[in-house]
């Protein structure tokens, strides 16, 4: 018999001090009361026998042996007395099962998960009854599947609902985990038992022969495997309509391997070749693939491996849509190389006089267009002539550009020389427009948001400007800024989910980073510099877009760990006999608890107020007075 | 700071339609509304008897006379006006329990002198300890009540009660029968009986109204108790239980029924009040119901 939640000595300490005041307490209210009477004349009649004499201080010990015991038995609860030693306590086991990627794999037409349910049930039925068990799924997070359970059925069934992920193992988390759920549960420490294959990413383990509670159940994980480990695709700059697909292939078994590889779109080959891989290395290499279609991109390692998860890749490559750029000019030769230069542009060129505010076309170019309405659509203003929609203020001969707004993103970068110009028109401009260029102090260039237009009061083209770099960087600027979607350049990526760190070409500004499920939701990321971390803990897709790039993250491959656990010796391992098995130690608090109640109302009933309520409601005024009258 | 008043105006309405009730005649006195066994000169026809020398012949039946050729003398029930004097107990003893019975006390004499006072009834509030107090006579109308609700709101409870001395002080005091009114908890040292019965003995009627607190009855208390007697500050240690209780109850019902008795042997009458119970109920109640007034 032992105290679980006190120590004897701070029970007795608690113990002392409530009979101490339990003692005087009752002194207090059992003491001589003091009363004014009226006459004494009929409490001499009264012929109880004082019991002062007697007992000088208690009146009524059986009231106090019943506080006090009853008070005994509610600390004793409170205490936590059980029947049985306190080292026959049960105890509280972990059972660390790897649901990690690589638990997908065979060996002897076994799946390694397979051989982990089964060790781990072998387990199970050894631990003794009464002992409490948790089960951890381990990936690259590890996750309670079930609370402390005593029923083994319970675990059983979360077994055989594990299922291997798509990320790799972090063992040392999953026995940090363990180790602080065995500290929170209360109870004896049990074993930490991890079932699974070893093959761990973190490299954290050199502590894990610290932990003595430790057992692992390993499986027969000879790995057998060759696949992709990273797939890439990326735009390429030269702008002529093509991918450039990055592929990186591992071997992760003991012999050379030379598996041939196969890359298909729409069904239709777009290349091959056989690779050679040396044991435990990696390869990687690179194929252009020449389309404008959208469509599902499919590599494919005829491995015929053991783990056949990782043999093939697949990334949707999207719709490669051209802007229509519609030019109004009659001078189209000037502006033509301009636009044949980006192959996201198709522009359509007409005169002048054909210049129509309804036009369909997604940019519009207006080359000394005496427009009288603006079209809907984000339009490039060149020396756009008095009495248009664009206030002009007035003309500047032999004038220079003397002032560029670096800070705006349409004059970002831009500088000239002192380069005299014949004409510069200069803007009256709104508030909320952005001034790029100045002319003798007045805007010469400007930009403005609603209706999106950039007019440049020059023509760059036919000026002394055309010889300045300063011409083409202006051009693409205005362009960038009002079709922005025609310059965003983009990555598709397949790799395994977990942490992915993205390089961004230029340290962002705030809020123009986003990071977005293929569904919408948004996913938390991190940015430093440069770099913009996320976590992935399920396969899926993550859009991360920095404004001028868009990364198609499709975390779809499996992560295989490359690193096998080596096991220390000291570190117990296998499925024992059978776990040694405490005797259980029974716990009597409901009963304590019980007696301690009753006690104090039985206590209350005979000597408490209760008792005196009932005789001051027994003589009713009423009464008395019909019997006196 | 204003005191508030003994007895709200809403209850003196309420007594207005009461009348101070008696049982006795009394002799010598005329006037007042109670009927008199005593021929005089009243209003109501009593009776008829031979004409005697130095009757007053207002008084003779001439038409009997005439017929019968005797002479007969028209005799009338007087009215007495009955001197009604009340009796408060002042004693310790008198502010013990809750509410105070000395208290209730105030409120009861002061109620039955505004009934008294409404009939045109002389009333002698008469307060009393050890001895007989300074008394404040009231009459001649509702009008008068005022000085009579001062002074029973200036009395203050000290000493003890001595009902023998009282007695024999208040025989002396007031030599003309009429109706005593003793409102007390008659908690006397003493047997209160011999006192009363003297009353009694010497012509007055009388009306006795117990007035107790519960703990007085039945104390609630239990276990070991140190008493101290509000009147003779003597003290008692006893260990009280229930059946203590219930004797103690016993013995207080005996005595009320001592009391109770002595009353209605003397042609009075005896009402029993707890404190618990408005004075209002005890006036409309069993003040009524035991005829002390109607």
């Amino acid at each position: 018999m032992f105290l679980f939640n006190l120590g004897l000595g701070e029970f007795l300490a608690l113990f002392a001090g409530v009979s101490g005041v339990v003692a005087a307490l009752y002194l207090l209210d059992r003491s001589r009361q003091k009363h004014r009477v009226a006459t004494l004349r009929f409490w001499v009649h009264t012929d109880a026998p004082s019991e002062m004499q007697h007992r000088r201080k208690i009146q009524q010990p059986w009231s106090l042996l019943l506080q006090i015991i009853s008070l005994l038995c509610l600390l004793l609860a409170i205490a936590q007395l059980r029947w049985g030693s306190p080292v026959a306590l049960t105890r509280d086991h972990v059972l660390i099962l790897d649901t990690s990627a690589v638990m997908n794999a065979q060996t002897g037409g076994v799946r390694w998960i397979d051989q982990s349910r089964a060790a781990a049930k072998a387990w199970l039925a050894a631990v003794p009854k009464g002992d409490r068990v948790m089960l951890v799924r381990a990936d690259a997070l590890p996750t309670a599947a079930t609370a402390f359970e005593s029923k083994p059925a319970v675990i059983e069934e979360a077994i055989a609902q594990s299922r291997p992920t798509s990320s790799a193992l972090r063992l040392a988390d999953a026995i940090r985990f363990a180790e602080q759920a065995q500290a929170a549960g209360g109870r004896r420490r049990g074993e930490i038992v991890y079932a699974g294959a070893g093959r761990n990413a973190g490299d954290n383990l050199a502590n894990a022969a610290a932990v003595s509670n430790l057992r692992v159940l390993l499986v027969k994980s000879e790995l057998s495997n060759i696949g992709f480990r990273k797939v890439g695709l990326r735009r390429n700059e030269g702008g002529d309509r093509a991918w450039e697909a990055f592929f990186t292939v591992r071997n992760d078994g003991p012999r050379p391997r030379t598996v041939p590889f196969v890359l298909l779109f729409g069904g239709g080959l777009m290349g091959q070749r056989t690779l050679t891989l040396a044991p435990k290395s990696e390869q990687s290499f690179s194929q252009t693939i020449r389309t404008e279609a959208a469509g599902i991109l499919d590599a494919r390692l005829t491995a015929n491996d053991s783990f056949p998860g990782d043999d093939r890749a697949a990334i949707e490559l999207p719709t490669q849509s051209r802007l229509k750029v519609a030019v109004f000019s009659d001078e189209p030769g000037l502006l033509k190389p301009l636009f044949s230069a980006h192959a996201r542009f198709e522009a359509v060129y007409a005169g002048v006089s054909a210049y129509n505010p309804s036009v369909d076309a997604a940019l519009i170019v207006l080359d000394r267009v005496p427009a009288a309405a603006l079209p809907k659509s984000p339009t490039l203003l060149i020396d756009p002539p008095k009495g248009g929609p664009v206030a002009v203020a007035g003309q500047k001969r032999n004038a220079s550009v003397d002032v560029w707004h670096n800070e705006s993103p349409v004059g970002a970068g831009l500088r000239s020389r002192d380069v005299k110009l014949d004409s510069v028109s200069v803007f009256e401009t709104k508030p909320g427009d952005l001034v790029v260029a100045e002319a003798g102090g007045a805007p010469a260039v400007f930009a403005r948001s609603a209706p999106r237009l950039v007019a440049i009061g020059f023509h760059p083209l036919r000026s002394a400007l055309k010889y300045e770099l300063v011409a083409p960087l202006l051009f693409a600027n205005a362009l960038s800024w009002l079709a922005p979607e025609a310059f965003l350049r983009w990555e598709l990526n397949a790799g395994a989910p977990g942490d992915v760190t993205v390089a961004l070409d230029e340290e962002p500004r705030p809020g123009t980073v986003t990071a977005k499920l293929d569904g919408g939701g948004a996913v938390p990321f991190s940015v430093e510099g440069k770099t913009l971390r996320f976590f992935s803990g399920s396969p899926g897709v993550v859009r991360v877009n920095d404004g001028r790039r868009e990364r198609v993250f499709s975390l779809t491959l499996p992560d295989i760990a490359a690193n096998v656990w080596q096991v220390p010796e000291t570190v117990r391992q296998g499925v024992p006999r059978e776990l040694e098995a405490p005797a259980v130690a029974r716990d009597l608090w409901q009963w304590l608890a019980f007696l301690g109640g009753a006690g104090l109302l039985a206590e209350w009933l005979l000597f408490g107020r209760a008792r005196r309520l009932f005789l001051a409601r027994g003589a009713s005024p009423a009464a008395a007075w019909r019997k006196a009258s | 700071m204003t005191r508030a008043p003994l007895i709200s105006r809403a209850f003196l309405e309420r007594l207005e339609r009461l009348t101070i009730h008696w049982s006795k005649s009394f002799p010598g006195l005329v006037g007042g509304h109670n009927p008199s066994r005593f021929a005089g000169p009243g209003q109501e026809f009593l009776d008829h008897r031979h004409f005697h020398h130095g009757d007053d012949l207002r008084a003779v039946n001439w038409r009997a006379y005439m017929r019968l050729e005797k002479l007969f003398l028209k005799m009338f029930q007087i009215e007495p006006r009955v001197p009604v004097r009340i009796l408060v107990d002042t004693s310790e003893s008198m502010t013990t329990g809750s509410p105070s019975k000395f208290d209730y006390a105030r409120k009861l004499a002061g109620a039955l002198t505004y009934v008294g006072l409404v009939r045109l009834d002389s009333v002698v509030i008469q307060p009393f300890g050890a001895g007989l107090g300074d008394p404040i006579t009231a009459s001649g109308g509702r009008h008068r009540f005022s000085p009579a609700a001062d002074f029973l709101t200036a009395l203050e409870p000290r000493g003890a009660s001595d009902l023998m001395a009282v007695s024999r002080a208040f025989i002396g005091e007031y030599s003309q029968r009429g109706l005593v009114i003793a409102i007390s908890d008659f908690l006397d040292d003493g047997d209160v009986r011999k006192p009363l019965q003297l009353l009694a003995d010497f012509g007055h009627e009388l009306s006795l109204i117990h007035v107790w607190a519960d703990e007085d009855r039945t104390p609630p208390w239990d276990g070991e108790l140190d008493l101290v007697d509000a009147e003779s500050g003597q003290r008692l240690q006893i260990s009280f239980n229930e059946s203590s209780r219930e004797a103690y109850t016993r013995s207080f019902d005996e005595y009320s029924e001592a009391l109770k008795r002595l009353a209605l042997r003397n042609g009075g009458r005896y009402v029993g009040l707890p404190v618990s119970m408005p004075v209002e109920d005890a006036i409309f109640g069993p003040m009524i119901r035991t005829r002390g007034v109607a």
